[in-house]
Parts: structure tokens; C-alpha cells; sequence
């Protein structure tokens, strides 16, 4: 029961100059950003940067003091916007399911809620216990699943109604890295179907690995927006980081400014490593040392992220 | 260590509202309730049962136990004396009916024949009561025996202390007669049927409401109101459950006071009158179940407050003892309960066997407090949405 979109070359989602305060906090301010047809879009973000309240604000469950939402080019007040709700699948943090019922009355339940009845609503509920795996244990109450069935079924209580832009705030929050895995590949199944989807998370690997693009939030302000790789390499521009394995502790060693020695690593950046490596290399030994293995790399994305939010992100 | 783990417990008890109003403060508002309504009963304090005479007996002795009973400052008696050509019993017994006076008493021509042949077949006085005010019965009947002795003192001059009247066989008898129900058993059960269902409604409707506080801390609230449904819609569905839960369970009720104490349920008159209450009542504390519900930010804190706010309206609605019992200002504070007006219209329906019309005043305003609770709960919920 996919809605149909009038304009398919437009963005998917756009937000433009979203602003929320709450009393004295400013929550969202001016966020502006493109979500593209089936694009997967890491948000990250410490706690308090307004991530939740972006969402909500998506979703229509908070009303922005300012700006607005697009949906496929067409504004919306999702507040009150049937088609809005109808484009649109929301996946909470929390487990937000019926506990007491099974999976099957769940899905139904969410499913119905979302509009669908009859043979439609009987065949997206099939194909649900599939893409989720739970097809064995459909008709158990969800109380004794793991973990990770049910994080796999609150996903998919929200993408019955095949939305266009599915929300996912912590999706595999709880989970291990197994299930963190089966998940993934659910919501790369629902990409590929067509969906575009926004990804909070605070698992800076996972968002590394799933997502096409980042955006970091904080203090309710968009800090930065593009691909991982693209992002660490702007920010850092040209910088590579070298991490230094010794044989033993150094006594002494001044591998110059930026570097940090702790037991027997030694970390810092460079500009240029085919020119500054040999001198490094040259004052090890000279402090009597020997090299037992030495890494070159791009920051990751969380040297990224520290050094734009100037915290870590469990902070 | 001990210590620590007591004062666990005090910090807890300390930052808990609504346990502490549950541990010391409900018992002091029941203590009070209680006490004022039977320290009422206290003869020294007891208001006076109005009652309705209706003198048969044309002799002096039915003058003087007249007299007597219009001395007793325990009975505010008034005497009927003109029916315009009806039968004076019955207009008693129709003020008894109507609730003009607490009960009727009837002296019946020849009533103190014993004095005169203690063989001889004397009529009983008759006490005309409501068997849903039990009380006034009784007191009634206490007055009237204290009265009759002194008339036997009396008109037989036996007024000696020493013998105190003690061994003294009574030349009089007496005879309660419902002018309202038939039977007393069965006008008990009603009243308890009542009593206990639309307290136990109110505790029913209010502890499944939670799952309105359920929906908002597990997130199902937020992916709910994403949904087509809107919060109207949401709060109109649990409405409408809470609703036809408390329909059933007070229906359960009032089908084991038939099955298994003989109520007087399946007439046509009784029933229709127990739909109309029960829909009613039903409706209005489904409602009143979801305004708790809005108004709580947990489960814990919605089983406190229930508990308070339901015990207290029971005690004074007339759940837990009779509003008959209470003096004129608990009476009138009771009104302000949900309790009292449902209460009254099952009276109505079980003893007085008024009209369904007559049922108009309960329906109103148990329609409205519906009315209003439903629109404060709409208000309240927007809060439940902010905060999950």
C-alpha cells in the first residue's frame, strides 16, 4: 500500500532552518539538510545535541517553532499530514511493542493502526515474520524473545505500511554484534526496496559501516554533513595519523609536537609522512629504540567527531 | 549495615508523595469520616427521625401513647389527622415511599386491649419503614418500646423503681412493615450489589487505564500517535474498552446477587433501570479511570493516588456504609462523588421502583462528569505525548 510520490526527483526528505527551544535550551537551531531517495544517513550526535527532537520533529510529534519539512517536494505539517504519516516509519528507541501480545498481534495491531486491512494486511504481516526471521515463533508472546527479535520486530512494525523514509533512532541499541549484523541487513533489504532511511546512533562503527553519509549534531546545530571519508579528510585536512608500536618503554623520547607516548605506543599526526617519517624514525633510534610496527591512517570517525563536538560521544 | 538498609527504606518513603499521603494521611481522612458519621449515632447527638403518626385508636390510652411519643425529643412526629376520604395508613406509607419522613407509625384501634385482658388479641403498632434505610426501623421500633413501658407503668400504676418493671410481660407488639421493598434480604443485596460493584468499577477502570502510562513509558505511545490514529482516537478507543469493561463487571455482579441471594434483577422495570445506570456509570468511570491516568506520570503513582482518591469517594459516596448514616453536611460533600449519584439511581431502581424519568437527575449528571472528564483527559494528554 506504498504511496504514490508525484515528484521522484526531488529529495526524498528536506528540512529547511528547523529551529526548537524548550524554555531556555535551544534544541534544534536552524537545521537544514537533503535526504535522497534511497540514501542511508548516519546522525550523530552526544546526548542533549538534538537528535531525538529532530526525529520527533520529523515524525510529527513535536511541532518546530520554525521551518519546515519537505517530503518529496511537497511541504508538509506532519503534525496533521495523513500522506505525511503514510510516507513516513518511525522506529523509537525504546522496544515499542505490546509485550503481552505475540508477533503476529503486533505487527496486526501496528499494521491496522497504519491503515492496512484484509489481504494486504495479511501479506505484509507474512512477509514481516520473514524479513524478520520470526516467522517460527510468530504466535509466542514477544515477553521471552532476546534482544535482538525484538529490536528486529520494532523495525519491522514500522516499515509495514512501506514507507518512503523510514526514521531509525538507536535501532540495534542492545544488540550483539550478530544481531547488530541480521539488522543491518534488514535495513539494507528496505534501502534497496526503495526507502531512503535516517540512522541515529551512537555507535560510531556502525554508522561507519552501514551509512552512505553523516551529518553530526550538536547543541542543536548541524556541525557537518558529507561522507565519512570526505568528512575526516576536510576536516583533518591532509593530516594522516601514525601510531608507532616500540620494543620497549622509552626512557626519554621527543617525537616532536602533537606526539603522545603511553608505555610502548607512540601517536600523532602528520602532513606530509613521506618527509617527516624518516626524522621520526631517525630519533627512535637514537634513543635506542627499535620499531616493532608502524601504521599510516586516515583519522577515523571518531577523531571526527571528537574533534568537531570537542567530547566523546558516550559524553 | 542495618541502619543503612533502614534508611534505604525512610529515604524512599520520604520521596515517595503518595505513599506518605497513603501511610498517614488516608487513615486520618478515614478515621475522620468514620468517626464523624458514627459519632452521630451518639443519642446525645442524634438528629431527630421524623415520623409520620396516624392514630387509630380513638380511646385515651391511644391519646396519651401519642402524647408520649410527641414528648420523645429522639422522634419529630407529626400527626396525620385528614386524608380527604383515603386511608390515612396509606398516605403514610406514601410519605415513607417518597422519602417525606424517615418512617410511619400506625396505632391500630384496640392496640392496648392487654392492658385491660392480657388474653385478649391486641393489634400490633405498626412501624411503616424503607428497608434501604434499615436504621430508622430500628430506631423507631427502640423509641416506641421505650414508650410503650412507660404507657404500661402508666395505665397499670406500676411506676415503682424498686421493681423496675424488669419481669414485666409487654401488653404490646409491634410490626415492621417495607413499604418500599418486600423483602428486607433482598433490598440488602441490592444495596451491596451497588455499593461494592461501582467501587470495584472505579478500581477496575482506573488500574486498566495505566495502560495509557504503559504506552508512553514503552514508546508505543510515540509510534502510536505516528500512526493514522490520532490522541483523540487513542484516548476514545480506551475509553470505550474501559467503558464496556466496567459495564461487565458490574453486570457479573449484579448476576450473582440474583444467582446466588435472590435479587430481584429480571423484571422489565429493574432491568432496563440497570442498563441505564450501569451504561451510565460505566461510561462516567471509564472516563474517570483515564483522567487519573493523564494526570500520573507512573503506574506506581496512578496506584496511590487511585487508592486514595477511590477509598475516599466510596466513603463518602456511600460505597462503604449508607448515606443515611451520615449527618446532613457529609450527606451533601457526598454529592460531590461519583459514588453518591450512581448509588442513588440504582436506589431508585432496586427499592423505590420509581419511574425510568425519575432516573433523569443520576443520568445528567453522571452524562456530564463523563463529559468533563473525557474533555480534561484530551487536555492532560497532550502533557503524556511532550513527555514520552
Amino acid at each position: 500500500m506504498s504511496i504514490a510520490v508525484e515528484d521522484t526527483t526531488a529529495p526524498s526528505l528536506s528540512a529547511r532552518r528547523v529551529r526548537k527551544r524548550f524554555g531556555a535550551v535551544q534544541a534544534l537551531d536552524g537545521v537544514s539538510f537533503d535526504l535522497n531517495p534511497q540514501e542511508w544517513l548516519g546522525l550523530l550526535g552526544p546526548n542533549g545535541a538534538g537528535k531525538t527532537t529532530l526525529m520527533s520533529s520529523i515524525a510529527g510529534l513535536l511541532r518546530p517553532d520554525e521551518g519546515e519539512f519537505e517530503l518529496f517536494g511537497q511541504r508538509v505539517s506532519p503534525w496533521a499530514s495523513s500522506r505525511a504519516r503514510a510516507l513516513l516509519g518511525i522506529v523509537p528507541q525504546e522496544i515499542a511493542l505490546y509485550s503481552l501480545l505475540s508477533s503476529r498481534e503486533n505487527l496486526e495491531v501496528f499494521g491496522r493502526l497504519h491503515g492496512l486491512t484484509g489481504p494486504d494486511l495479511y501479506q505484509r504481516v507474512k512477509w514481516a515474520l520473514g524479513w524478520t526471521g520470526l516467522a517460527s515463533r510468530a504466535d509466542e508472546q514477544i515477553g521471552g524473545f532476546s534482544g535482538g527479535m525484538k529490536r528486529r520486530l520494532n523495525i519491522a512494525c514500522a516499515v509495514l505500511h512501506e514507507p518512503r523514509v523510514v526514521l531509525l533512532d538507536e535501532p540495534t541499541v542492545g544488540v550483539d554484534p550478530q544481531g547488530r549484523r541480521k539488522i543491518w541487513h534488514m535495513l539494507d533489504e528496505l534501502r534497496n526496496n526503495g526507502a531512503a532511511l535516517i540512522h541515529s546512533s551512537h555507535q560510531l562503527q556502525e554508522i561507519e559501516t552501514t551509512c552512505d553519509r553523516v551529518m553530526i549534531l550538536d547543541h542543536g546545530s548541524l556541525l557537518a554533513s558529507g561522507r565519512v571519508g570526505d568528512l575526516a579528510d576536510t576536516l583533518a585536512a591532509g593530516l594522516k595519523t601514525v601510531t608507532i608500536f616500540f620494543n620497549r618503554p622509552p626512557d626519554s623520547l621527543d617525537l616532536g609536537e602533537g606526539f603522545l607516548i603511553q608505555g610502548r605506543i607512540g601517536e600523532g599526526s602528520v602532513r606530509d609522512a613521506g618527509r617527516e617519517l624518516p626524522d621520526l624514525l631517525a630519533r627512535i633510534s637514537s634513543a635506542g629504540l627499535e620499531v616493532v610496527s608502524l601504521e599510516v591512517s586516515t583519522p577515523d570517525l571518531e577523531a571526527v567527531f571528537s574533534g568537531l563536538t570537542g567530547t566523546e560521544l558516550r559524553d | 549495615m542495618i541502619w543503612t538498609i533502614f534508611r534505604i527504606g525512610w529515604l524512599h518513603l520520604k520521596r515517595d508523595r503518595v505513599a506518605l499521603l497513603l501511610t498517614f494521611a488516608l487513615p486520618i481522612v478515614f478515621f475522620s469520616i468514620f468517626a464523624v458519621v458514627f459519632s452521630d449515632l451518639d443519642t446525645d447527638h442524634l438528629e431527630a427521625l421524623e415520623a409520620v403518626l396516624v392514630l387509630e385508636d380513638e380511646g385515651t390510652t391511644g391519646e396519651r401513647f401519642a402524647a408520649l411519643l410527641e414528648q420523645e425529643p429522639a422522634l419529630l412526629t407529626h400527626r396525620l389527622e385528614t386524608g380527604d376520604g383515603r386511608a390515612l395508613r396509606e398516605i403514610a406509607a406514601e410519605q415513607v415511599q417518597e422519602r417525606l419522613v424517615d418512617v410511619g407509625i400506625v396505632v391500630p384501634s384496640g392496640f392496648a386491649d392487654r392492658l385491660s385482658d392480657s388474653s385478649s388479641e391486641a393489634p400490633a403498632v405498626q412501624v411503616l419503614a424503607d428497608s434501604s434505610n434499615p436504621l430508622a426501623g430500628e430506631l423507631a421500633s427502640g423509641i416506641l418500646n421505650a414508650v410503650t413501658v412507660r404507657l404500661t407503668f402508666e395505665e397499670l400504676g406500676m411506676i415503682d423503681e424498686a421493681s423496675g418493671g424488669e419481669a414485666l410481660d409487654s401488653p404490646f407488639s409491634f410490626e415492621t412493615i417495607d413499604v418500599v421493598g418486600d423483602d428486607e434480604d433482598k433490598s440488602a443485596v441490592a444495596f451491596l450489589s451497588a455499593g461494592i460493584g461501582v467501587m470495584f468499577l472505579l478500581f477496575a477502570v482506573s488500574g486498566r487505564s495505566g495502560i495509557l502510562i504503559d504506552e508512553k513509558e514503552s514508546g508505543v505511545l510515540r509510534r502510536v500517535l505516528a500512526s493514522k490514529l490520532s490522541l483523540g482516537q487513542l484516548l476514545l478507543g480506551h475509553w470505550l474498552f474501559l467503558a464496556a469493561l466496567g459495564f461487565l463487571q458490574v453486570t457479573v455482579m449484579f448476576v450473582w446477587g440474583w444467582a446466588a441471594f435472590g435479587l430481584d434483577l429480571w423484571t422489565a422495570k429493574h432491568l432496563t433501570g440497570f442498563v441505564i445506570m450501569t451504561a451510565v456509570s460505566a461510561a462516567a468511570a471509564a472516563a474517570f479511570g483515564l483522567f487519573l491516568a493523564s494526570l500520573c506520570r507512573t503506574r506506581i503513582q496512578l496506584a496511590g493516588v487511585s487508592a486514595v482518591v477511590i477509598l475516599v469517594m466510596s466513603a463518602l459516596g456511600g460505597s462503604m456504609f449508607p448515606r443515611y448514616l451520615m449527618p446532613e453536611g457529609l450527606k451533601k460533600l457526598g454529592l460531590l462523588t461519583f459514588n453518591a449519584w450512581a448509588l442513588d439511581g440504582y436506589q431508585k431502581v432496586f427499592w423505590y421502583e420509581t419511574g425510568l424519568a425519575d432516573l433523569k437527575p443520576q443520568v445528567l449528571v453522571l452524562v456530564a462528569v463523563t463529559l468533563v472528564f473525557l474533555l480534561a483527559t484530551r487536555m492532560l494528554a497532550s502533557r503524556l505525548v511532550r513527555d514520552s
